[in-house]
């Protein structure tokens, strides 16, 4: 192989170099060791600076700042959104700086417009509003991995080309000069020598290793930098504080996100991405005095990168210069080997342009630089608009063109032929559509679904990839595309790395989510077995102890207030009723129970591995404190039998438990083709028919996103027990009449309950022909009978099997409402949208509870209480930096200052962090010592209770119905 | 429109509220609430156009009972449908005359009632209204022959020194006074005398939920304005009618919270005012005097409250036999069964009440929404009251 210049790094100073020389008509080569914007480029907070943050410390770079964010904004367009910047004087800050830097930013020519306080707020109605002054300024933001690839396909349009995943090992030299360098695919292990005249190396933070390689030295420091994600864009413009730079100062919306930074930290490591919950928390503490309300922005994940400074001397951390700098090996010795580093991305272009002209020089070529006036993108045209608008939704449309850049004609063109409905948005966080993934999957440079990531935004919204990573997989697949040996490892992978960025700020709804998260991947992915220490932890109470006066409204009186209307809380409530108790159901939001399968899990792992035969026999093997060793086998046992012969009477009988009602843990199958472990279930998910069919048919239906017929045959093809079967993927119309919206199970499922669908069932008996057992996503109704089961096994001709998938459920919503059902019968009500906020305790005994609203609160009395809010999901429990509340009776515990140390690095396993809980008595009564009660008359059931991970167990349902009924069952003092 | 801004991060993506959302259930048109609602805010907020399928939503809440996380999504939704008809609003007349019927019932009011009637009923009238919009197939409220607050003005109340104010809401002012009146009976039978301010206007959630957010903040301030000088009197405010609740407690803080940081009187259910006078004893609430079974609906923005069913709690009290409907949403949605292309849809959603009403057997529905009543009684024929109403018809003297 063989070029003229060979450039070391993919960030925005490597491909910004590649497309000069490109354009040039130089022949270049880059090379990165991971894949494009690996390092520095797209590890910072996003921040095209007008210089503004420069004016007083470095009026050189702040000139040269706004210069090239008036370049960048009309080259790169699709990378950059024009939000304009404000500089904000608080009551904290110098006010003496403020002249300084107003004569700095004029002297470098960047326009800084003072604005009343009052205006600034009505433009940012979220900062502080005791703020001093406040200037605006033409900050922007600029999404720095786009503008890495587009800086790239601009180059390859001229000729260069680019590698990623190559390694460079080696920097040849022959007599003083450089000859080559010998570089390494990562992905297949070969490796070659690639001979040049040129070498650059661009490669930031990772410099010093590259010159090194030719035995050189250059003064780059990395510095690691600290940056917070916020879920929303918390401000609509970039909001610096008006002091001298520091951390933690900058706020910067970018896409869908806010990003804060930046902490600076010399390390030795450029590779040191590793964040921590102090310094997230410092962040928070310096960002409040610009926006008081930060504690409330929801955080989507912490992450770190490293600039490389320049360091001459012993300069170092903020005090560094943000200035470039190229240093020229000849000088030591050895010719064609230039360094650049330093700089910042709002002046990689300048930076290239330096380094291109120099190299230019020396190659004697006389084209001068072109970057500053052409587009990196063309702009798309109006054709290829039209045809795309058949395909994405307008609104997605302009997100997709600006992220492909130059792959989105082709893109619109590989789909001329689908419909919009056929492409179906598989992230919906980030609006990440089927044809845009399997177009980035495509391109040779993509090697996972991390890779698809960057390109995409796929996975970085709300969710951070809890529904995406297993529609995106399975969609890939199904397609014939499969990243590594095992396209579910690769998904694993991705899973982990958008884990390792929460878990320095397990807290909020963060923790919720990843605990929603935590619980889909063990459903379909698993849980590794393994076990962890458990903390001991000191619980105490807070409990706010009301008066009886206030702005009170009304008390409603029953024998028993149950709070929560999840499985526990509807059980609990049942059971109560029917030994003949006045109940009253309180409850805020519907529960999880409607949005998930709804099976019963007893118990499938324990920390010896996964637990096949009677998960009863297991329950001696969990930790002493575990609530089902509290309550011990016969209780749960008989809570169980009691809740299946409900069922049956219901008329939804439940499988699963074998000769002599012993009951055995199954594997039902998933839509991946996964088996997810389970006790109880009702018939449509009985795997039964599966275990003894020959020829099994796959069905998915056109257009449901959450089943890919193809990927669940290939998983279970992978599987030995289905090794010997035939296993075939099918596709049915569906029934639903459509719209404009993605169609979900649910959509099918209710419109199987409504509309006779002939063709649906004519297709389905198609298919099924031959067929032993047909699988299907779970679309047999959302009415707790078999009406529709029966219609689809019967067009089968024989079983049908409901597979488990992604939320919604639609199963659950069956056993929700046959739960719903009987309390109705037995005339409970059941309250919505009733907050629980407080009680009133006397002695040992609660007297009520109260919900707050906004005209004051109400209070409902009763003897006994049963609480069922739910876990960590649904706010039965809530962390806090530091603290995990109780929130009802204010039980509180501390929790260590590095959440990171009660997580562990694998999702998939089980998390010191789950086994906080309130702590109870074998009568499900609070207690604190673990021998009195601290109330005799409240009791606490479902997965707020300490000491069990019931997402790593899979133990949430049984968990929570065993301990329903003990609740309810026990005799009250 | 001030600048609000309704926070979207406490959604965890769950999908809860899509599983609820009547609307979504009905129509593929709809991306339903989370995807309008939290998922898309984030974008609106970086500038992005309209989601168009955002028109759909019915600002019927039950998005928001269901979610787990407390995310006001309704709200979210109708911020962002306000700022969207701020740019650009398609069926305006449509919209302003749906979401204006007590301004229009001023502009027309000299216009004897059975003439206005009449031409709601005229196929002409009808195919006008039409074609800017108006179903031709929906019922339509009619006017009574006078305003509740004139009839109350005439009314001679027992004095006795006790007194409430009462907030009528349009649909009783309108077109249902004798509810209002109901209302007044049982206050009066409680031992309070009744005022209803005639500087009180249309709450303003109609005009919320058809985009007339500036609209809606004019009225929210000139009836917090009354209930201000009302609460200085020492006046409780009352409602029978639980959207007009819902705007004065939720919607106002949401929506124009500089408003409500100078602190917003309250506004007291009617319904719960009552049965803490009967639990009190001031109330007297015997055995009914006929022993009629009734269903009760729950409208969705009572449920939204978090109050409870008090309505259903005072019917109980006279020993009657209600059944709660159990059925969901009706689908009128205040206005948005009147539009034409939404119209089919209220239908729909309305579906499964409506066969539960015809399969009950019952002769009377209770329930407190004024255009629950409209829909329930034109879909099936069934008549349906005010709980109030039936209270004073089966109470015994
Ligand atoms: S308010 Fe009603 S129609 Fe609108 S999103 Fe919520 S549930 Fe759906
Ligand atoms: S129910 Fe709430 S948390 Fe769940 S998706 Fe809807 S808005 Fe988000």
């Amino acid at each position: 192989m063989e070029t003229t210049v060979v450039i070391i790094g993919g960030g925005a100073t490597g491909t910004g170099i590649l497309r000069d020389l490109s354009m040039r008509g130089i022949p270049a080569i880059l090379f990165e060791q991971g894949g494009l914007c690996h390092g520095t480029s797209s590890r910072f907070h996003g921040l095209l600076h007008s210089g503004g943050r420069y004016a007083v410390s470095d009026r050189e770079a702040a000139a040269e700042c706004i210069r090239e964010n008036t370049i960048l904004r009309t080259i790169g367009r699709q990378c950059i959104h024009e939000t304009e910047g404000l500089f904000v004087l608080t009551e904290e800050d110098d006010p003496a700086y403020v002249e300084q830097w107003v004569q700095g930013c004029k002297a470098a020519g960047i326009s800084a417009k003072e604005l009343e306080p009052a205006e600034a707020l009505r433009l940012e109605p979220a900062l502080n509003p005791h703020l001093k002054r406040a200037f605006q300024v033409p900050d922007a933001a600029v999404d720095g991995f786009r503008l890495v690839l587009h800086n790239a396909m601009s180059a390859q349009r001229y000729g260069g080309q680019f590698c990623t995943y190559h390694e460079v090992l080696g920097i040849v030299t022959a007599n003083g000069r450089v000859t080559g360098v010998d570089v390494v695919d990562q992905q297949t292990g070969q490796a070659r020598r690639v001979h040049c005249q040129i070498v650059v190396n661009a490669a930031g933070s990772w410099s010093g290793r590259v010159a090194a390689l030719a035995g050189l030295h250059v003064p780059v420091t990395p510095d690691k930098g600290t940056l917070i994600v916020f879920n929303h864009r918390c401000t609509s413009h970039v909001v610096n504080r008006l002091h001298k730079s520091s951390d933690g100062d900058i706020f910067v919306p970018n896409g869908s996100v806010t990003i804060l930074g930046t902490t600076s930290q010399t390390v030795a490591d450029p590779g040191d991405f590793h964040a921590t919950t102090e310094e997230a928390l410092r962040l928070l503490a310096l960002g409040r005095p610009l926006f008081p309300q930060i504690d409330s922005f929801r955080i989507l994940r912490v992450f770190a990168g490293t600039r490389p400074l320049y360091t001459p001397g012993s300069a170092a951390g903020r005090s560094a210069s943000r200035g470039f700098h190229i240093s020229d090996h000849s000088e030591e010795g050895l010719e064609g080997l230039y360094t650049i580093f330093g700089g910042k991305l709002t002046t990689y272009r300048l930076m290239a342009e330096k380094m291109a002209d120099i190299v230019a020089a020396r190659l004697k070529v006389s084209a001068p630089c072109r970057t500053a006036s052409e587009a990196l993108i063309p702009e798309v045209p109006s054709e290829v608009r039209r045809q795309a608008a058949r395909l994405f939704s307008v609104q997605g449309l302009d997100l997709v063109a600006d992220r492909l850049g130059d792959d989105f004609a082709s893109c619109v063109a590989d789909n001329a032929s689908r419909k919009r409905a056929a492409n179906p948005l598989l992230c919906e966080c980030e609006m990440v559509s089927a044809a845009e993934l399997l177009h980035v999957a495509r391109q040779p440079s993509t090697h996972s679904l991390n890779d698809v990531r960057l390109r995409t935004r796929l996975g970085m919204g709300t969710c951070q990839g809890t529904f995406c990573a297993l529609r995106a997989t399975s969609f890939l697949v199904e397609q014939g595309i499969c990243f590594g040996k095992d396209p579910l490892n690769d998904m694993r992978a991705f899973v982990q790395e958008r884990w390792k960025g929460t878990r320095p700020v397990f807290w909020g709804q963060l923790a919720r989510e990843m605990e929603l998260a935590r619980n889909l991947y063990a459903a379909t992915l698993g849980t590794e077995p393994g076990t962890v220490s458990v903390p001991e932890v000191r619980v105490e109470t807070r409990a706010r102890q009301n008066s009886h006066t206030g702005r009170v409204r009304t008390s409603r009186v029953a024998d028993l207030v149950v709070v929560g209307a999840g499985l526990s809380g509807l059980w609990a409530a049942c059971v109560a009723a029917r030994s003949g108790r006045r109940v009253c159901v309180l409850t805020r939001g519907a529960g999880s129970l409607h949005i998930g399968s709804a099976t019963i899990d007893v118990l499938g792992m324990t920390g010896a591995g996964q637990v096949l035969g009677d998960p009863l026999a297991h329950i001696v093997r969990l930790p002493a404190r575990h609530p089902y060793v509290l309550l011990g086998r016969r209780k749960v046992g008989s809570a169980l039998a009691s809740f299946v012969s409900f069922c049956t009477k219901a008329g939804f009988p439940l499988y699963g438990a074998g000769e002599e009602d012993v009951l055995h843990n199954s594997l039902l199958p998933t839509a991946l083709g996964t088996s997810k472990i389970s006790c109880l279930y009702p018939e449509s998910l009985n795997p039964a028919p599966l275990a003894r069919a020959r020829r099994i048919v796959v069905c998915g239906i056109e257009g449901l996103r959450d089943c890919m017929p193809g990927m669940a045959v290939y998983n279970l093809r992978r599987r030995p027990e289905f090794a010997d079967r035939m296993i075939t993927a099918s596709w049915l119309p569906s029934p639903w009449p459509g719209g404009t919206r993605t169609q979900t199970a649910l959509d099918v499922a209710r419109t199987l309950e409504s509309a006779p669908c002939r063709e649906f069932y004519a297709a389905l008996e198609r298919v099924a022909t031959g067929a032993e057992v047909v699988l299907l996503p779970p679309i047999a109704g959302t009415r707790p009978d078999s009406t529709v089961l029966h219609r689809l096994s019967s067009a089968a001709g024989c079983p049908v099997v409901e597979m488990t998938g992604l939320p919604p459920g639609v199963t659950g919503m069956r056993l929700g409402r046959l739960l719903l059902d009987e309390l109705r019968r037995a005339g409970v009500p059941v309250l919505e949208n009733a907050t629980v906020t407080g009680c009133e305790i006397e002695g040992q005994r609660l007297q009520a509870v109260r919900t707050s609203h906004e005209d004051g609160e109400r209070r409902y009395v009763a003897d006994n209480f049963i609480i069922a809010t739910g876990g960590m999901v649904s706010g039965g429990l809530v962390l806090q930096p530091g603290v995990a509340r109780e929130p009802i009776l204010g039980l509180e515990c501390a929790t260590p200052g590095e959440t990171e140390t009660w997580t562990t690095d694998s999702p998939f396993a089980s998390q010191p962090v789950a086994y906080l809980g309130v702590p109870v008595l074998p009568t499900l009564e609070p207690s604190l010592d673990g021998e009195e009660p601290l109330l005799r008359n409240v009791r606490y059931a479902g997965r707020m209770l300490a000491g069990c991970d019931t997402a790593f167990e899979r133990s949430g349902n049984g968990l929570a119905l065993a301990t329903a009924s003990a609740a309810a069952l026990e005799p009250w003092l | 429109m001030q600048q609000v801004h309704v926070d979207p991060d406490a959604c965890i993506a769950c999908t809860t509220c899509t599983v609820f959302c009547p609307v979504a259930a009905a129509t593929g048109e709809f991306a339903g609430p989370k995807m309008t609602g939290p998922a898309y805010e984030r974008f609106r907020l970086s500038g992005l156009s309209e989601d168009s399928s955002l028109s759909y939503c019915a600002n019927c809440k039950n998005c928001d009972i269901s979610c787990p996380q407390g995310v006001p999504i309704a709200a979210i939704n109708m911020v962002a449908r306000a700022r969207q008809c701020e740019k650009e609003h398609p069926l305006w007349l449509r919209d302003w005359i749906v979401s204006h019927s007590e301004t229009l019932g001023h502009l027309i009011g000299p216009v004897p009632a059975a003439l206005k009637n009449g031409s709601l009923r005229n196929p002409l009238v009808r195919a006008m209204l039409d074609r800017i919009g108006i179903a031709r197939e929906a019922i339509m409220p009619s006017y009574a022959p006078r305003r509740f607050r004139k009839l109350l003005a005439r009314l001679r109340q027992p004095s006795t020194g006790k007194k409430v104010a009462f907030f009528p809401g349009c649909y009783i002012d309108l077109y249902e006074p004798e509810a209002g009146l109901d209302m007044v009976w049982a206050l009066n039978r409680a031992g309070y005398e009744v005022v209803s301010p005639s500087a009180f206007c249309c709450c303003g959630v109609p005009m919320v939920a058809s985009g007339f957010m500036k609209d809606a903040e004019r009225n929210a301030r000139r009836n917090v304005a009354v209930m201000r000088s009302l609460a200085e009197e020492g006046l409780p405010v009352l409602t029978g009618c639980p959207s007009c609740e819902l705007m004065f407690r939720e919607e106002i803080p949401l929506f124009f919270p500089d408003l409500a940081a100078e602190g917003l009187p309250r506004i007291t259910d009617a319904q719960e005012f009552l049965l803490n006078c009967a639990q009190e004893g001031t109330l007297r609430l015997e055995e009914a005097v006929r022993k009629r079974p009734v269903l009760y609906h729950a409208p969705c923005h009572l449920r939204a409250l978090g109050i409870g069913l008090p309505g259903l709690e005072l019917l109980q009290a006279l020993g009657l036999e209600v059944v709660p409907a159990n059925a969901g949403c009706c689908g009128i949605s205040g206005s948005y069964g009147f539009k034409k292309e939404k119209h089919a849809i209220a239908m729909k959603v309305g579906a499964e009440l409506f066969r539960v009403v015809r399969e009950s057997g019952v002769d009377v529905v209770a329930t407190e929404c004024g255009t629950c009543r409209l829909q329930i009684h034109s879909a099936t024929g069934v008549s349906c009251r005010h709980p109030v109403s039936l209270l004073k018809e089966l109470a015994r003297d």
